[in-house]
């Protein structure tokens, strides 16, 4: 939440209304094809209306033929949030004109979406919570304006139809967030199932997920909605919650000083660092929605429909609760490996390969998650050797490497390729855990440094590590610090109790 | 029927059509001339009945997802009334 | 007798008898137009160095394949100036595509050059295809070669006079609501639009999508048989196109109507008819009696609302289909309006022609908000009442007949400023539209020197039926005689 005298202004607020928020999630699906043709659907980096076809650039005469990995993907997740699945739905066309809208309508479900209703399943610091899915449905996407800002002012803007016909999904939340942090979460855990399910890579920066909010306020406790902003374009999980919160504010401030709102559509304004409104419509569109009459209606057979939910992937919640059961995990740990399915199954199969469950789940976490990133490489990209891994875990569980040298070698594995336990074995870099040699150290840090071990029972715990540092530089850094500490306390204690 | 000139100016607008204000009494008078004609659409006895789709059989709702080649960008835009390189070039939006 | 005026079927056999060449057939062809046209105004466009080209092709092809070859091969074709042609400016009658020359080429139109028909020129029509005497093109009027102070017919008016004055063998119309089957009545010539689906719509300047279908419009019913079976079949670009395997009207046609049920709706015989229409009509109906049908009388108490229903579902179809003429991507556009609202309303007030502007707001209005269930939604369910009352007559009856149009040919500009009058014009048609049922027009007489078509209809995909009860009653009355511009000499 939003620091200092606006952090305080918005809990003030909080604690006076109640946001009532729902979100409109646009997914670009993964699909090899567009929508409605056989453009490429992946236009990242192409060079501007390079892939275009008669078909999405809405040349007379051309027409659409629905792609029916589009519908499955959509199917897929509706099943996922616990939707219906009707057996029958269509294509409408939304009417209106705008240069990125080559046939002047877009073709997109009206009143009979392919999925109705469901839920969505979250955490909110620590509390689960559920918020209920309206619908999911399919369209298609518009072309780009580019630099529409400055070259506006310039009298003229720039359309490069790319991108016009990629198949969209639209998932429709009921206003049941009811917070900014809600909301957050929400969609933190919506694009992790998008994700999961294989149907949008996630990204938000580059706009292949796009979320809309709507925000109300009303009093706690009462039952009708007030006037909604629509907050358009929040293109990250940072800027979805600065935008809403601002939006509490301000329209608290309003709502205070007796002011009435009217329906508005807003953006958010990194610079002004607050949502701003967005170029006002001389008259509300009038989108004459229609049945679509180049597309047959869909007939959603209830057993393609299932055989679609038996195909679903594990997923993100199951799969955590799964390996916290299994393998005996906190749920933090759970939740964490199970961010992205590619990190979840690095982890499986590393425990698979032999690695001891918890190790492996810290480190992957912690040690091997930092490595990863300062070697720019993600988990499942690190190069590591999953079986080579698993005994280099397996060795720190025993304690027979020290988790500095473990750290140490598996940086040189992540640059050279090597062997991290071979490189272990080559420097002889294992660790000394051998009781008697450990005890014959600490007696020998003892006596020669009696200044120290007098400190330590005089209560000055630190001096203790003056101790420590002295059985591992004369180990060479081999010995189980942990242990020496232990040993040096238990000998202190005795001799100093005795 | 009549129909007042703010519709036949809303209609218009909607399809951007750009009816000069000279045209829209005239527009007004054949909109209504037709409108009573289908008007007695309003006589059908309709209850019960569902909105006609589609006719023929089912047809091919659908497609395999399989990526077909582009247009060269030179054919896409060759009838382009503005262009800037590659991109379409149209006036501002206002 | 010119080759021209011969049948597909005649000129067909003479390729592969060695008694004509393809490159003959298309040099008269072009010769005839030469010649003709300027009275007549058929063609828009002419592509005649494409059309030698592709007829010393035919020519090749003849000669390795013989009988082998496709019927059509060779033949000197029409296109309407709603097929799109790749490399062929293709228009709609509509100055706003002025300049729009199609990066690909309409499904049925490959599928008929693919079998070695020759396009020689693009067929005048109604812009957009809306309109019912060829008067609402931009580019020129077409005149009826029976007698050229009267109308053609529309929207595929072009399309009717090519083939009716011989300026080519056979053409290709679209039909929405009676735009092949209108014009071949007034024009005298076999006109078909095949059942909803069975043809497709790739490729075809949409007028209004659930009723657009593309059909030939030939000289004899037999030619129409050739064509309709080179054209039709499904296509994968067109998701309203029908996976039913094609029929084979070719093989039906000498089957005859004895023993067949033939109905007559009442509702459109009790209704205003010309009565040299009338009687040609009931002569129509006499000579397939006489062939061994039996004719009854038949209800479809829904027709007096079709034409209503029609006029609401098409405009508002259209309305959106047309959303896509911006001038941003192709047309002439209005580069130099200093907003976008004014680039697109510059560019489609210039660009459309009244009578599209008038569907385009009719359509709007049907869809808008507050009107939608009144207006379109309710024709649709009208629509549904029009195809229940086919349903119902098509349990007994085999065919049905009527009309194809309530007045011969009427003069040119006597309907231009009365809309309604002109709508009035596809009220025996419209009702086979909306049922998407597939149905012919043929000569069957005239009504003081102008022709009258009979209209025959049967249950959907029973297109070869169809043709067969056309062919029946062609090979009693015969087939119609050319008119007379047709029979002039031509150097």
């Amino acid at each position: 939440m939003t620091q200092g005298s606006s952090g305080r202004r918005l809990a003030e607020v909080l604690s006076q209304w109640e946001p009532v928020i729902g979100l409109e999630v646009h997914a670009q699906l993964l699909t090899r094809s567009k929508m409605f043709c056989g453009c490429r659907a992946d236009y990242a980096g192409l060079p501007p209306n390079s892939n275009t076809c008669p078909t999405c650039l809405g040349l007379p005469g051309a027409l659409p033929v629905a792609n029916a990995a589009a519908i499955r993907m959509t199917v897929r997740t509706g099943l996922a949030l616990q939707s219906r699945i009707p057996e029958h739905s269509k294509f409408d066309r939304k009417n209106y004109f705008y240069p990125d809208l080559p046939k002047g309508y877009q073709i997109s479900q009206y009143d009979l979406p392919l999925c109705v209703g469901g839920w969505l399943e979250f955490d909110v610091g620590g509390t689960e919570r559920a918020a209920r899915i309206t619908r999911v449905h399919l369209e298609e996407d518009a072309g780009k304006l580019l630099h529409a800002g400055e070259i506006q002012r310039a009298g003229f803007s720039l359309v490069d139809l790319n991108r016009a016909g990629v198949p969209l999904m639209e998932v429709v939340g009921e206003p049941d967030l009811r917070s900014p942090a809600e909301a957050r979460a929400y969609l933190v855990a919506l694009r992790q199932l998008l994700v999961y399910l294989g149907v949008n890579d996630g990204n938000m920066e580059e706009g292949s997920l796009r979320c809309d909010a709507n925000i109300s306020l009303r009093r706690p406790g009462e039952e009708s909605l007030g006037v909604r902003a629509e907050v358009k374009n929040l293109n990250s999980f940072r800027i979805l919650q600065r935008a809403l919160e601002h939006e509490v504010v301000r329209q608290a401030a309003l709502l205070e000083s007796g002011a009435t709102l009217t329906p508005e559509t807003r953006g958010w304004s990194e610079a002004e660092a607050a949502t701003v409104p967005q170029r006002g419509k001389e008259e509300a569109e009038d989108y004459r929605y229609f049945p679509d009459p180049d597309l047959p209606p869909i007939r959603c057979d209830p057993d393609e429909v299932a055989a679609i939910r038996s195909e679903l992937p594990e997923l993100p919640r199951a799969r955590a609760l799964r390996l916290r059961q299994q393998h005996n995990l906190s749920l933090d740990e759970a939740r964490g490996l199970t961010e992205r399915p590619g990190e979840a199954d690095h982890f499986e199969q590393l425990v698979a390969a032999g690695a001891p469950p918890a190790t492996a789940a810290a480190w992957q976490l912690n040690e091997l998650a930092g490595l990863c990133q300062r070697a720019h490489r993600s988990i499942e990209t690190s190069g590591l050797d999953l079986g080579q891994l698993a005994r280099l875990l397996l060795l720190v569980q025993r304690r027979e490497v020290s988790a500095a040298t473990a750290k140490t070698v598996l940086a040189q594995a992540l640059e050279t390729g090597a062997d991290p336990v071979g490189l272990v074995e080559a420097g002889g870099l294992r660790q000394l855990s051998d009781e008697g040699e450990l005890t014959d150290r600490v007696d020998q840090a003892i006596a020669a440094r009696p200044q120290a071990a007098r400190d330590f029972l005089a209560g000055n715990d630190r001096a203790l590590s003056a101790l420590v540092g002295h059985v591992m530089a004369a180990t060479r850094g081999r010995a189980d610090a942990r242990r020496v500490d232990e040993l040096l306390r238990e000998r202190l204690t005795r001799e100093g109790g005795g | 029927m009549p129909i007042d000139g703010g519709t036949v100016r809303h209609v218009s607008g909607l399809a951007r059509l750009g009816l000069e204000d000279a045209e829209v009494d005239r527009a007004a008078e054949q909109l209504a001339v037709i409108l009573d004609a289908v008007d007695h659409l309003q006589a059908a006895d309709i209850r019960g009945l569902d909105p006609t789709l589609r006719v023929g059989d089912p047809g091919t709702p659908c497609r395999a997802d399989q990526v077909e080649p582009s247009l060269p960008v030179e054919r896409a835009l060759a009838g382009a009334s503005g262009r800037e390189a590659n991109l379409l070039r149209v006036a501002a939006i206002q | 007798m010119s080759w021209l005026l011969r049948s597909l079927a005649d000129q067909a056999r003479g390729l592969r008898r060695g008694e004509v060449t393809s490159a003959r057939l298309v040099e008269e062809a072009l010769a005839r137009i030469a010649a003709l046209d300027p009275r007549i105004g058929a063609f828009v466009r002419i592509t005649a160095t494409q059309a030698r080209a592709a007829a010393e092709a035919a020519d090749r092809r003849l000669a390795a394949e013989g009988d082998g070859a496709p019927p059509v091969c060779g033949i000197p074709v029409g296109l309407k100036d709603v097929l799109c042609v790749e490399g062929v400016e293709t228009c709609a009658g509509s100055r706003i595509l002025q300049g729009f020359v199609p990066p690909y080429t309409a499904t049925a139109v490959a599928r008929l050059t693919a079998a070695g028909a020759v396009a020689v020129g693009t067929c005048n029509c109604d812009e957009f295809a809306m309109g019912s005497s060829t008067e609402n093109s931009a580019y020129q009027i077409t005149r009826n070669p029976h007698q050229l102070g009267r109308v053609p017919g529309g929207s595929s008016g072009g399309s009717a006079a090519a083939v009716a004055a011989g300026l080519v063998t056979a053409s290709l119309g679209t039909d929405t609501g009676g735009s092949i089957r209108q014009p071949a009545a007034l024009c005298g010539v076999v006109g078909f639009k095949p059942t909803y689906g069975r043809v497709s719509r790739f490729g075809v300047i949409a007028f209004a999508s659930s009723l657009d279908q593309v059909g030939p419009l030939t000289r004899t019913v037999e030619d129409a048989a050739l064509v309709y079976s080179t054209i039709a079949g499904h296509d994968p670009l067109d998701a309203t196109s029908s996976r039913r395997p094609v029929d084979d009207p070719i093989a039906e046609l000498a089957l005859g109507v004895e023993g067949m049920r033939l109905g007559v709706p009442a509702e459109y015989v009790d209704g205003d008819l010309d009565p040299g229409v009338r009687r040609e009509f009931e002569a129509a109906c006499g000579r397939l009696a006489a062939l061994g049908a039996r004719i009854e009388t038949v209800s479809l108490p829904s027709t007096r609302f079709a034409l209503a229903a029609y006029y609401v579902i098409a405009p508002a179809e259209a309305s959106s289909n047309l959303a896509r003429m911006d001038g941003l991507r192709f047309g002439p556009g209005a580069p130099t309006a200093p907003s976008l609202r004014a680039a697109y309303e510059q560019a489609r007030h210039a660009g459309f022609g009244p009578e599209v502007r008038r569907r385009i707001m009719l359509g709007t209005y049907a869809l808008s908000s507050g009107y939608y269930d009144a207006y379109y939604r309710r024709a649709q369910q009208v629509r549904t009442l029009v195809a229940q009352d086919f349903g119902r007559v098509f349990e007994r009856i085999d065919a049905i007949l009527a009309p194809t149009s309530p007045t011969p040919a009427f003069p040119l500009g006597s309907r231009t400023e009365d809309p309604l009058a002109m709508y009035q014009s596809d009220v025996l048609t419209v009702p086979f539209s909306l049922a998407g049922v597939p149905a012919v027009s043929l000569p069957a007489g005239l009504s003081e020197g102008l022709p009258v078509g009979l209209q025959i209809a049967t249950p959907a995909f029973q297109d070869a039926r169809c043709l067969r009860v056309a062919a029946a009653f062609e090979r009693a009355a015969g087939v119609a005689a050319p008119p007379a511009l047709a029979r002039e000499p031509v150097g």
